[in-house]
């Protein structure tokens, strides 16, 4: 059976736009808390992909679900291995049609929820192992992979099979952040 | 453009009932205990709360069409669909509904893959429904999704959303079905 959909075309905008249940969503202008969030998890993420992968922020991937369409989504930070993405890729890195390995969104309040779901749904259908949901209000991390959710708080350290070796402390992810309640 | 699906939903008749997911039939779990106890007394709650607005079933075969789309059957555990969606009519032993229901109640089991879970809940909410309720009984939590928010509800809040005006339910007075008595 077909169905008639709009073809996904690029639209260049700062912040990003991505292509969302059918058309092209812009991005929500990042403020303070979710400028560092960004940066601070991007960073460990970094720190720790040396000689396994790349990893970068605002990074427009192309991902397709099976018997869907591709289209674009711009994850805050994403990792792709090199095992799905060579060393010597060249310019192929510059906009992968891969699914990164595990991608990282900083969830905003003005967020859609609606669009949130579909972004996990569509990475995890395409092949993304992991992804990260950081709520700065609640201080939590929701680590989404197909079989399960899970929700880390404050105290607790993340980790995941999808990032061996990898960890994170919770109380270092928010320590930029004011204190909640001040 | 045109995207091509491989296989055209079809039906599967099967107990515990089969959903259509990504593409596929997929059988759900056979209810435990747990299960069971938490599908009817939300579902009864649920009723009574009805009388008057709409109508609540449980293991109710729902078809849906998210916009570009295919239809695809889902079997929600708990639905509620008012009477401004579905008419005040007979309803025919043999009748397909093929509206979303305003409200979807899934009561979690501990094999539910997140993936299919979280395609639910977004093929619900595109294709109109108001509100997802996923029940947690390990967590002992209910959370709620709509178009806009996610909101997780613990034993000592109070269950309340727009798509259900009136509607109050203590998450505890829930979980007590499943307590020792």
């Amino acid at each position: 059976m077909q169905i008639l959909v709009n073809t996904p075309y690029v639209v260049e905008s700062k912040p990003a736009t991505e292509w969302l249940l059918g058309e092209p969503v812009q991005k929500v202008s990042p403020r303070f808390v979710h400028g560092v969030l960004q940066l601070t998890f991007g960073i460990a993420l970094l720190e720790w992909s040396r000689g396994r992968g790349r990893v970068a922020s605002e990074w427009r991937v192309w991902v397709q679900p099976p018997y869907d369409y591709a289209r674009y989504l711009v994850p805050d930070i994403a990792y792709v291995s090199y095992e799905r993405l060579p060393q010597d890729a060249g310019d192929a890195a510059e906009e992968p049609h891969v699914a990164p390995n595990v991608v990282v969104e900083i969830t905003s309040p003005s967020d859609r929820h609606i669009h949130v779901l579909h972004k996990i749904a569509v990475y995890l259908q395409a092949g993304t192992e992991l992804v990260i949901l950081v709520d700065a209000k609640a201080r939590t991390c929701t680590l989404h992979d197909s079989e399960h959710e899970r929700i880390f708080v404050v105290g607790e350290t993340i980790e995941h099979p999808a990032m061996p070796g990898f960890s994170l402390d919770l109380v270092k992810l928010f320590a930029a952040l004011p204190s909640p309640g001040a | 453009m045109q995207k091509t699906v491989e296989i055209q939903p079809y039906l599967v008749e099967s107990k515990p009932a089969t959903e259509w997911l990504l593409g596929g039939p997929v059988q759900k779990v056979m209810p435990k205990a747990a299960h069971s106890l938490l599908q009817l007394a939300f579902g009864s709650v649920l009723r009574a709360w009805a009388i008057g607005r709409g109508r609540v079933g449980v293991e109710w075969r729902i078809w849906l069409a998210p916009p570009g789309e295919v239809e695809r059957y889902f079997v929600p555990d708990v639905a509620y669909i008012s009477y401004d969606r579905m008419p005040r009519a007979l309803v025919n032993p043999r009748d397909e509904t093929r509206i979303a229901p305003d409200v979807a109640i899934e009561i979690r089991s501990p094999d539910d893959r997140n993936i299919y879970v979280l395609h639910k809940a977004s093929v619900y909410l595109r294709s109109g429904t108001q509100l997802v309720i996923i029940v947690d009984p390990t967590r002992r939590t209910c959370t709620l999704h709509d178009a806009e928010r996610e909101t997780i509800l613990t034993v000592g809040e109070r269950l309340e959303h727009a798509a259900l005006p009136e509607f109050s339910f203590d998450v505890a007075e829930l979980f007590a079905e499943i307590e020792a008595p």
